[in-house]
């Protein structure tokens, strides 16, 4: 309890020590009990900054291979001819295929460049949206039948979408307020939470180990693990979502995974989102 | 190669044997046992952190584990590591073996006693 | 956030069944798998559920079906005891996770 207590106090000091020196400092941290976004998104990057330090910080939306030079060289050239290429094609057409009220996605999504908008806190629905949430809210809206959040068809959309978004930055709000102040320190708490018969965090392995190798496998760093979505893996031979990615590796330390789109999983991306504000968007990309 | 040795072993005797399983398993000697659990990814899986013994493609997330008998001379510490590690560090990522019944008491000796001998 | 409130509740009245002992090894087969299936959904809804222990109550579950019931017995206590083991975690974790984020060294 009381280790507790001075940890969190010495978390309050280190935060309002960089609140100090950042550029826009809030009220956030005033009417939120010690949740402090920008504090916490500053200290994770000084920690890489640190761990990596002839690695830039944008470069880590290459994951692995920001720093896995071998491992790099056969990405390249893998991205020779992109493994997600046919997925980007089948998404498009999927796009321009109009819904049974003769509308169609470019009726939500213009030339459906609107990645960097995913995911944000919406204060009407109090609570967070992801693309592939507003996918399905278009298709609702035309009166067609949600898409199945772990099938081929919307992986095949975002793919496409990921496409015609990459170069935006990353720049989602700053969480500000009951709701979505809640929303991040969720998705914080899950980052930073031991499940599974194994024991860890999400941040076992990505902040505490980033770099070291879990048998032959380096890991990557938190900061440019949203940028890049969908992934084709070559272990799924096909494009899977974030939401993939994170149900794999809840299972791989023998925790139950949650189902994508649930709302542990979009806290948990708003806050991976946040933390890499400023990195561009990259998607789709190609993975071992 | 040892470690397939031990493996076919295992399962080939285990498997052959049926009722007789555990009388097979005896003849393989109590290490061979315990390096067994230590390599078998569903089990120990030492080597995705530790380089240990002849184990292949080891990770580099711990330690390697050698001259245990001289950084553990206390069976009981060493054991205690392996069954709960966070009572030593609570911030480690090592798995709770016992505490979290990953490993059987009786694998958790056999892997201690693998463990000593490297 | 989930309560486990309700599951809690079951386990109470899984407990209760237990205290009964029943003779029958079928009937206390079944209330070993009744007790595990308890904790597991407790542990869910904290959300500290563990795959092992829903393979383990599988693996009870299908024993129960061919009348195995030792196997059963046994598979259920083992699940019982895992799903205890991650609701501590669950607990450990509501206060621990605070002192893991940014990990700085
Ligand atoms: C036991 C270690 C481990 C844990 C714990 C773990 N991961 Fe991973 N994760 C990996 C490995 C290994 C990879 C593949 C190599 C890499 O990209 O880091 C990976 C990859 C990823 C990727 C893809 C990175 C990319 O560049 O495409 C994301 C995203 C990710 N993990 C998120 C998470 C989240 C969220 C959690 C917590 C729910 C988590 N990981 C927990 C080991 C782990």
């Amino acid at each position: 309890m009381v280790r507790t207590t001075i940890l969190g106090a010495g978390l309050l000091l280190l935060g309002s020590v960089s609140l100090v020196s950042a550029p826009l400092a809030s009220e956030t941290s005033d009417t939120n009990s010690g949740i402090d976004p920008q504090a916490d998104r500053q200290a994770l990057r000084d920690f890489y900054t640190q761990r990596f330090p002839d690695v830039p910080l944008e470069e880590h939306k290459n994951g692995v291979y920001a720093f896995d030079e071998g491992a790099r060289e056969q990405w390249l050239e893998m991205e020779d001819f992109p493994p997600y290429e046919i997925a980007v094609d089948d998404g498009a057409e999927l796009y321009e295929t109009p819904f049974a009220d003769g509308k169609g996605y470019p009726d939500c999504f213009g030339d459906g460049a609107v990645k960097g908008r995913y995911p944000h806190y919406d204060e009407v629905r109090s609570e967070v949206v992801t693309l592939e949430m507003a996918i399905n809210d278009c298709r609702a809206d035309h009166g067609e039948a949600p898409l199945a959040y772990d099938g081929a068809e919307i992986t095949r959309l975002t793919a496409y979408m990921a496409y015609v978004s990459r170069g935006q930055i990353i720049d989602v709000a700053l969480p500000e307020g009951e709701g979505p102040l809640a929303a991040y320190e969720a998705g914080k708490r899950f980052y930073s939470t031991r499940r599974g018969q194994l024991n860890f965090a999400c941040s076992s392995c990505h902040v505490q180990l980033a770099g070291n190798r879990l048998r032959a496998e380096r890991l990557s760093a938190s900061l440019g693990q949203v940028t890049h979505w969908p992934v084709y893996r070559f272990k799924w031979q096909d494009v899977g979502s974030l939401h993939l990615r994170f149900n794999e590796c809840n299972s791989q330390v023998g925790a139950e995974p949650f189902p994508p789109q649930s709302e542990e999983y979009r806290n948990l991306e708003y806050f991976l989102s946040y933390m890499s504000n400023g990195l561009a968007l990259n998607g789709p990309a190609s993975r071992k | 190669m040892n470690r397939l040795l031990a493996l076919i072993l295992l399962f080939g005797v285990t498997g052959w044997m049926g009722t007789q399983a555990e009388t097979g398993e005896a003849d393989l000697s109590a290490l061979e046992r315990g390096k067994a659990i230590a390599f078998d990814r569903n089990a120990g899986n030492c080597l995705s952190c530790h380089m240990m013994d002849d184990g292949e493609l080891p990770g580099n997330s711990g330690p390697p584990l050698i001259q245990m008998q001289v950084r553990f001379p206390d069976r009981a510490v060493l054991r205690q590591q392996i069954w709960d590690p966070t009572i030593r560090n609570p911030q480690t990522v090592m798995p709770p073996y016992g505490k979290n019944l990953v490993l059987s008491e009786e694998e958790i000796d056999l892997v201690v006693d693998y463990v000593l001998s490297l | 956030m989930r309560t486990a409130l309700p599951a809690l509740l079951l386990i109470a009245l899984a407990a209760c069944t237990k205290s009964e002992v029943p003779a029958d090894p079928a009937e206390q087969a079944r209330a070993a798998v009744a007790e595990a299936e308890a904790h597991y959904q407790a542990s869910w809804e904290a959300g500290h559920a563990w795959r092992a222990t829903k393979a383990l109550i599988d693996d009870a579950r299908a024993a129960l079906e061919l009348g195995d019931y030792e196997t059963a017995a046994s598979s259920a206590d083992r699940a019982t005891a895992m799903a205890e083991a991650s609701l501590a975690q669950a607990e450990a974790e509501s206060t621990a996770w605070r002192d893991r984020f940014p990990f700085s060294s």
